[in-house]
């Protein structure tokens, strides 16, 4: 299949729900930790992968059902949740799309939460990532225009990376610190 | 313990490297390896591609004007139009203003528009013109008072241009530049050569590597100028008709009227990262004729297998094309 195309499906299809999915499963699974929550999050996304994209109609619908099933998965297991729950998670609803102002992001706002995001950066991450993503230059060409390595060149943008993927977490903050106090510790790591 | 930091920081690293060019062999086996170990790897991973791809987006929705800065211009405009100069300029700018470097690094540049492979993107720009993009192109817009230049990096546009004689609409590619008032052109600057395809109005090609009475063309609607740098500019009639067959890609689709089959094969190639080889030589100088979805790789080798008598089979990213055994 074409590696792009799913990409482009992630992206527009599933990211955007991402901090939603999130803040549903720490309401609603009172015992999973936010390690919990990521891998969860993280296995999603390898499922989704290897979906037939092309079928799928309603991304946000099937990204919520990925992870309920999921999560059932593992409460058979018993390894997140205690089996006991698995009553309650197969009870559980997937919340109906509200359209809500509120949801509708524009441009502007995702532009300036990207500035936001930008603006915390280390100056010689940032430079690098604007060059890149602002101004199109290739990783090359930053390492010349900035008189460093490429392979610092791509650690700077790896970092750069790795906050706007923390950003993607963060969407629903407040619940997450109200529902922290629940969990406990059913974490397993193999 | 929460070892998800780490694959996230593992993912952006990949994210990024995969983005910039193809791996070694080393980096391969190494990113197998890494993958192999827990399925999270693979879905972590595809996260980060997502969320960098989706970056580009975002950051094209930048305006050429930030609220932000207010650095004079150090530049005279016009000095600034190769990739290098510009490079230059950058560097010097971001000399001169520190942080906000980047800031002006980039409104030099202008606004860069950019497509992916198998997409087709348009937009609209501030003076209303409107830009379409073929699959895999890069565009840098520059518009001031005086101005309203578009470099065209690499792939194909087709311009509709809003009229406003002051400011004369010029696309470059290189030393080749296409100047017009208010019309409808394509430029391409996929192979070698650049090629102007004009449906309305009127345009004039330079060659700035070219002196002399061929390196300024007018090119009139129904006419195409084939220009190979530095060797003057071709005018060629186009068929009205021929035309519009060249610009279905603006509808995701791709036309063939008699095109070798190697020709086709090329820009359905363009068009996805899923390729076709044609393993018989014999094949590839044999005509294509249809309408295809730009983005269905496989249909269109069935049909054109079909039509041709040949055999088509998948092998992971690659289709083969090959005359049928008898």
């Amino acid at each position: 299949m074409d590696d792009h195309a799913r990409h482009r499906w992630l992206a527009s299809r599933i990211l955007p729900h991402e901090g939603e999915v999130r803040g549903w499963l720490r309401r609603h699974v009172h015992s999973l930790t936010s390690a919990d929550v990521d891998d969860l999050v993280q296995e999603a996304y390898a499922r989704l992968w290897l979906a037939d994209f092309a079928s799928i109609v309603n991304g946000r619908s099937y990204f919520y059902a990925t992870v309920r099933n999921l999560l059932l998965e593992h409460a058979r297991r018993a390894r997140i949740v205690p089996m006991e729950r698995l009553g309650e998670i197969e009870a559980l609803r997937i919340p109906s799309e509200e359209p809500g102002p509120e949801r509708q992001v524009t441009a502007r706002q995702e532009l300036e939460r990207l500035e936001g995001i930008i603006d915390a950066l280390p100056e010689q991450c940032r430079r690098a990532f604007r060059l890149q993503k602002f101004s199109g230059l290739s990783q090359r060409e930053i390492s010349q225009a900035m008189n460093i390595s490429e392979k610092t060149v791509e650690k700077h943008l790896a970092g750069a990376l790795r906050r706007v993927l923390e950003a993607l977490t963060r969407e629903s903050d407040s619940v997450r610190n109200d529902l922290m106090v629940l969990g406990h510790d059913a974490k397993s790591n193999d | 313990m929460t070892p998800s930091p780490t694959i996230d920081g593992e993912a952006a690293r990949w994210a990024v490297r995969l983005s910039a060019s193809a791996l070694a062999a080393s980096e391969q086996a190494a990113l197998d390896a890494w993958l192999k170990q827990d399925m999270r790897h693979r879905g972590a991973l595809v996260r980060a591609q997502a969320a960098w791809l989706d970056l580009d987006r975002v950051a094209a929705l930048a305006p050429i004007e930030s609220p932000q800065e207010r650095e004079p211009e150090v530049l005279p405009p016009d000095a600034q139009w190769t990739r290098r100069s510009l490079l230059a300029a950058g560097l010097a700018a971001a000399a001169l203003t520190g942080t906000g470097g980047a800031w002006w690094v980039w409104r030099q540049r202008g606004e860069v528009y950019v497509s992916g492979v198998g997409e087709v993107r348009r937009v609209t720009l501030s003076d209303g013109s409107s830009l379409a993009m073929n699959t895999t192109t890069r565009a840098v817009v520059r518009f001031d008072e005086a101005h309203r230049d578009v470099e065209l990096v690499r792939g194909e546009g087709l311009f509709e241009v809003a009229k406003d004689p002051a400011r004369p609409f010029i696309v470059r590619v290189g030393g080749v530049s296409v100047r017009a008032v208010g019309t409808v052109f394509s430029v391409r600057a996929v192979d070698r050569d650049v090629d102007v395809t004009v449906t309305e109005g009127v345009v004039e090609v330079a060659d700035a590597a070219k002196m002399g009475s061929a390196s300024l063309q007018r090119v009139s609607a129904d006419e195409r100028a084939v220009v190979t740098e530095g060797q003057g500019i071709r005018l060629e009639r186009v068929a009205r008709t021929d035309a519009e067959r060249h610009l279905a890609w603006r509808d995701g689709m791709l036309a063939f009227d008699g095109e070798p089959l190697i020709e086709a094969v090329k820009e359905i190639n363009r068009h996805n990262h899923r390729q076709i080889t044609i393993d018989d030589p014999a094949l590839a100088a044999r005509p294509v004729v249809g309408l295809f979805r730009a983005s269905d790789t496989a249909g269109f080798a069935q049909t054109v297998a079909t039509a041709l008598g040949a055999e088509s089979s998948s092998d992971g990213d690659v289709i083969h094309l090959r005359a049928r055994k008898p």
